[in-house]
């Protein structure tokens, strides 16, 4: 091991506080029987095609071998232990969504340890991913959709219907392509707006979109947008590029604008037609969530078991309330205790709602929840445990 | 539901149940000509399909029994662009019958597929789920609470898919179970339609390069559309099913063992769907979405089309 890495003496300190864990607070998948696991002590998966027939013997392996990593399978099966995979018998699976956003877009201080805003914004990200696609369009119940954090910086989605568990990959690629809008052609709902090909004096194609009546994309379209005309001032308009005379008319006949466009009349006033091309782009651009495509679609998917600990982190998978969760005090393995850390360069871990600095080569007596963490992402090493 | 509606739509559960009470005394000559003819209208002259207006039950009973004979012929044969021809014409004709039918007919045909199906307003919808099986195009439907909302034209199109893909999904027949007289009218009439064009493994699309890149395997997280590229190829170039399932496990044992196997199994049932749906079109475009490929390849015949190609 390099000087600041998890060696044996730190690997055997962290299976020894997670097989503590896991004898206090084990994770058990729903319908554990029919489930494959995959285990990782070096790698996210060492180990798989592991099944167990019940809880008591998913305890003992828990607390015995104490992975660093626990995963389960999005699919149900017969034989959920055989090999290789078609001997398995394959009944359905769940549908899953995964919010993985390595940083935001807006400028932020970022750390690259464990960042809470990039953890902010892709739970923002699944709050609307659960609120207005999984409820809203795709009409799950809240009791459908089980939401966990993921251990480190995203979230996981799971769809537990039986209405689901048949889909075969193309319906979920065309699930996790609508939530992107992967593929969405804007073009075909605001009809007209890009007309600019026009010949001289010849009619311009009238600028028909969404209403207020529409569904899917275009009411999310529709809500973006006339929430922006709504919303916007003269200057507002002026910086969309429409000349003064233009942006008074429309300030001035707003409400008029606003109920032609309920009507799917995108272009009652002069002017109007130069703010869609960049208004719809914007809509598609705020209203998509991002998702792991590739997780959504693959039918024989390992994924995080929720409430197993995350081994790069030490945070558990947590299930949670979106509203009211913050990783890093929620999702906390090992809230209590301490542990005395050196680590090779100056460290600032944000965790239990403090701002915990290590200093390089400095031994620093920290939480417990900062040095598994700091152990887990094998940036320090352990001087003496309490 | 009466005589004439099974004649119409004889892959319907009702048109089933009415070949079953009507009964099958004996299968005759005409019976067999009139099945061959019906699949040879499909294939070589384009035709629309047998079915639609029977002046008499026995007509309308041979008719039936004609559509039956025909499919248990198909898969006899086995042979898959003869099939797909096949279902989809007799799935076109349905659709523009439909559109001709008053709202009861048009939406208790539709429930035969999708369970869900309703009207009201003007307007239909189908479950999620239920639109999922079938059909395409999530991104740019009405979707709301779990219901997708379309317009009549729109769930026709929807049908034509479900049609399609029921009348392709054969029934497994044992070539000693099938009747004498069955086997050989099917033998004939194997004899009597065009040869596929292509039978091997390298066939138009097969033979593109950017096919061949894909065949060579896809690393993690482009696998899924890997294998549906290469499905899709393999249905256009007109392989059968076995022959196409030998290049599907040839990508899947190709392909990187990543974090996660990919399998023979996941690259099938991608084989399947598109099987079920033969409609589908190749598209560079979605290939270079989906990242499979760079830039349009320097000699590919799709370069140049916008949509589709």
């Amino acid at each position: 091991m390099n000087e600041t890495g998890s060696g044996a003496r730190e690997t055997s300190f962290l299976k020894k506080k997670f097989s503590e864990h896991y004898s206090r607070s084990l994770p058990v998948p729903p319908a554990l029987a029919q489930r494959e696991l995959g285990f990782g002590w070096e790698k996210k998966i060492d180990y798989r095609h592991k099944a167990f027939a019940s809880p008591g013997e998913f305890r003992s392996f828990m607390v015995s071998e104490a992975p660093l990593f626990v995963s389960y399978s999005t699919a149900y099966y017969e034989f959920p232990g055989a090999r290789p995979m078609e001997k398995k018998g394959y009944l359905g699976s769940d549908v899953v969504f995964d919010i993985d956003i390595q940083h935001t877009e807006e400028p932020h201080a970022h750390n690259s340890l464990i960042c809470p805003a990039c953890i902010e914004r892709a739970k923002e990200d699944a709050l609307r991913l659960a609120e207005d696609f999984l409820c809203s369009d795709f009409g799950f119940s809240q009791k459908e959709v089980s939401v966990n954090y993921s251990g480190s910086k995203g979230f996981h989605l799971h769809v537990l219907s039986d209405a689901v568990r048949q889909l075969p990959a193309s319906a979920r690629a065309q699930l996790a392509d609508y939530v992107a809008a992967q593929g969405l052609d804007a073009a075909r709902l605001v009809t007209g707006a890009g007309d600019k090909t026009r010949e001289k004096g010849a009619a311009r194609e009238a600028i028909r979109g969404p209403g207020s009546k529409s569904r899917g994309w275009g009411k999310k379209i529709f809500d973006y947008c006339a929430g922006f005309v709504s919303g916007a001032s003269l200057e507002s308009f002026k910086e969309a590029g429409l000349t003064r005379k233009e942006a008074e008319r429309i300030v001035s006949e707003k409400e008029f604008v606003l109920k032609k466009m309920r009507e799917g009349n995108w272009d009652a006033v002069a002017g109007l037609d130069k703010l869609w091309k960049k208004a719809v782009a914007d809509a598609v651009a705020a209203e998509k969530v991002v998702v792991d495509r590739s997780v959504t679609i693959d039918q024989a998917r390992l994924i995080r078991l929720p409430d197993s600990i995350h081994g790069d982190t030490g945070l558990v998978a947590k299930k949670c309330d979106l509203k009211r969760f913050n990783p890093l005090t929620d999702a906390v393995a090992f809230p209590e205790g301490l542990a005395r850390v050196r680590a090779e360069e100056d460290l600032f871990v944000p965790i239990l709602g403090k701002a915990i600095e290590v200093r390089a080569n400095v031994p620093t007596d920290v939480p417990l929840a900062a040095a598994v963490l700091l152990l887990c992402k094998k940036k320090a090493v352990l001087v003496q445990e309490y | 539901m009466d005589a004439l509606v099974a004649a119409k739509y004889p892959f319907t559960s009702f048109a089933k149940k009415y070949l079953q009470a009507a009964g099958v005394e004996k299968i005759d000559s005409n019976a067999l000509e009139e099945a061959k003819s019906r699949v040879i209208a499909a294939v070589r002259e384009g035709g629309r399909g047998a079915g639609g207006a029977r002046g008499t039950s026995e007509a309308t009973r041979a008719g039936l029994v004609s559509y039956a004979l025909a499919r248990i012929m198909l898969a006899y044969i086995g042979k898959s662009g003869v099939s797909r021809k096949f279902a989809l014409r007799e799935a076109r004709a349905a659709a523009e019958r439909l559109e001709a039918e008053d709202e009861e007919l048009f939406i208790s045909v539709a429930r035969d597929f999708f369970p869900s199906a309703a009207a009201a307003a003007g307007e239909y919808s189908v479950s999620l789920p239920d639109f999922l099986k079938y059909g395409s195009g999530l991104i740019h439907a009405g979707v709301e609470a779990g219901k997708v909302f379309m317009d009549r034209g729109d769930l026709t199109g929807v049908l034509r898919e479900a049609i399609t893909a029921k009348v392709m999904d054969l029934p497994k027949v044992r070539a000693s179970e099938v009747p004498a007289l069955v086997r050989e009218a099917a033998e004939e009439l194997e004899e009597e339609l065009p040869k596929e064009s292509f039978t091997g493994f390298a066939g138009k699309h097969l033979a593109l390069s950017c096919v061949k890149k894909i065949l060579s395997g896809m690393e993690e997280g482009r696998r899924y559309y890997g294998s549906m590229a290469l499905a899709i190829a393999c249905i256009r170039d007109g392989l059968a099913r076995e022959e196409a399932k030998k290049v599907m496990e040839q990508y899947a044992g190709n392909c990187r063992r990543a974090t996660h196997p990919f399998t023979a199994r996941e690259a099938l049932a991608t084989l399947d769907w598109v099987y079920k749906h033969p409609a589908i079109r190749f598209s560079c475009r979605t290939m270079r979405e989906n990242g499979l490929i760079g830039e349009y390849c320097e000699s590919c015949p799709y370069r140049f089309k916008k949509r589709g190609g």
